[in-house]
């Protein structure tokens, strides 16, 4: 059942008085407008969001549990739609707005996929040709360039879906992930720069390389100790020397 | 900068490399370990300076050894170091 939104004169006269406060620049882009009233009418109709939400995102696990956030998106979706409404056109405010809503979560969505994006076109692509796949009982490699013709897809096209189907197996870690849950260390802090210079290279290593040397010459009980005070388990130097 | 006390992000407090080191069979209690660590760390600057030809003073390595910020280097520095002492092959060449 959808809910009943702006069906009513009272409605209609709000949104009509709402447009009279709105001021456009040259581009028709919104520059200014009667705040109290547009959130009045976003209160009257925050039940269209909770509508959109439980209608179209409530089957995946996903979804559910990113509710509140879609919640969010949507009511971000319902200014949108609020500030774009022309009563005068005659359309219900709640079919222009659920499109709104609907592209506001779904823009959301995207941007919380995975690492690699994947462009809407290649992923319009993907779906029909998943839903080809499904249909005649075949596997994706199998797909032939008639089937391609079928569903106006060209081969370059293909060669993208398929390069974006290869990348769901390829496991992907964001540079700015911590390296582990207990550390502060990213990808990024460990991956060699290619600018630094050769003389800080070759400074570096020497650097390391006497670390080494010294770090050899420290008695067992030293190095246990400078290890653990930096969180280093010396367990395996120990049982390296013989230690039980 | 010279400090008191240095604190680390990551790593144990001196009670916990006691209590560890005493599991391990190395009798010892937090102002032990404290005393441990800053001498192995005196030891370590001197012997690199060395390898980097310029010989520290011991006042020198008192005062690097009381630095926070080279406490925080010897945290990047040391886990290549037992890398090294725990596998057979080289870390660097």
């Amino acid at each position: 059942m959808t809910p009943k939104a702006n069906h009513n004169e009272e409605d209609i006269e709000l949104f009509k008085r709402y447009q009279e406060t709105k001021i456009l620049d040259e581009n028709g882009k919104l520059v200014k407008a009667d705040v109290k009233l547009r959130n009045d009418l976003a209160e009257r109709n925050a039940k269209l969001v909770t509508f959109v939400i439980n209608k179209f995102y409530n089957k995946k696990q996903r979804h559910k549990e990113l509710r509140n956030d879609l919640l969010q998106e949507g009511h971000l979706g319902l200014f949108d739609a609020i500030d774009g409404f022309k009563p005068e056109l005659g359309f219900k405010f709640s079919t222009y707005a659920t499109w709104w809503i609907r592209q506001s979560v779904n823009s959301y969505l995207l941007d919380e996929e995975p690492i690699l994006h994947i462009p809407s076109h290649i992923r319009t692509a993907r779906n029909k040709l998943f839903n080809l796949t499904k249909e005649r009982a075949i596997a994706f490699k199998d797909i032939s360039r008639d089937m391609l013709e079928e569903l106006n897809i060209t081969e370059k096209m293909f060669a993208s879906v398929a390069a974006a189907v290869k990348t769901k197996s390829w496991n992907v870690q964001s540079i700015d992930e911590p390296l582990s849950s207990s550390m502060d260390r990213t990808l990024r802090d460990i991956i060699p720069s290619k600018d630094s210079e050769l003389s800080t290279k070759v400074d570096s290593k020497r650097i390391l390389v006497a670390a080494k040397k010294a770090f050899s010459n420290l008695t067992l009980r030293e190095k246990c100790v400078l290890l653990e005070r930096y969180g280093i388990d010396c367990s395996q130097i120990l049982k390296k020397e013989g230690v039980k | 900068m010279n400090s008191k006390y240095i604190t680390i992000e990551e790593g144990e407090d001196y009670r916990t490399i006691a209590a560890k080191m005493t599991a391990f069979g190395y009798k010892m209690n937090h102002a032990t370990a404290r005393n441990i660590l800053l001498s192995g760390m005196h030891k370590f600057m001197q012997h690199i300076s060395e390898s980097l030809g310029k010989q520290l003073t011991e006042e020198e390595c008192n005062t690097l050894v009381m630095r926070q910020d080279i406490h925080e280097v010897l945290g990047d520095i040391l886990p290549l170091c037992a890398l090294e002492e725990t596998t057979s092959c080289p870390v660097v060449k």
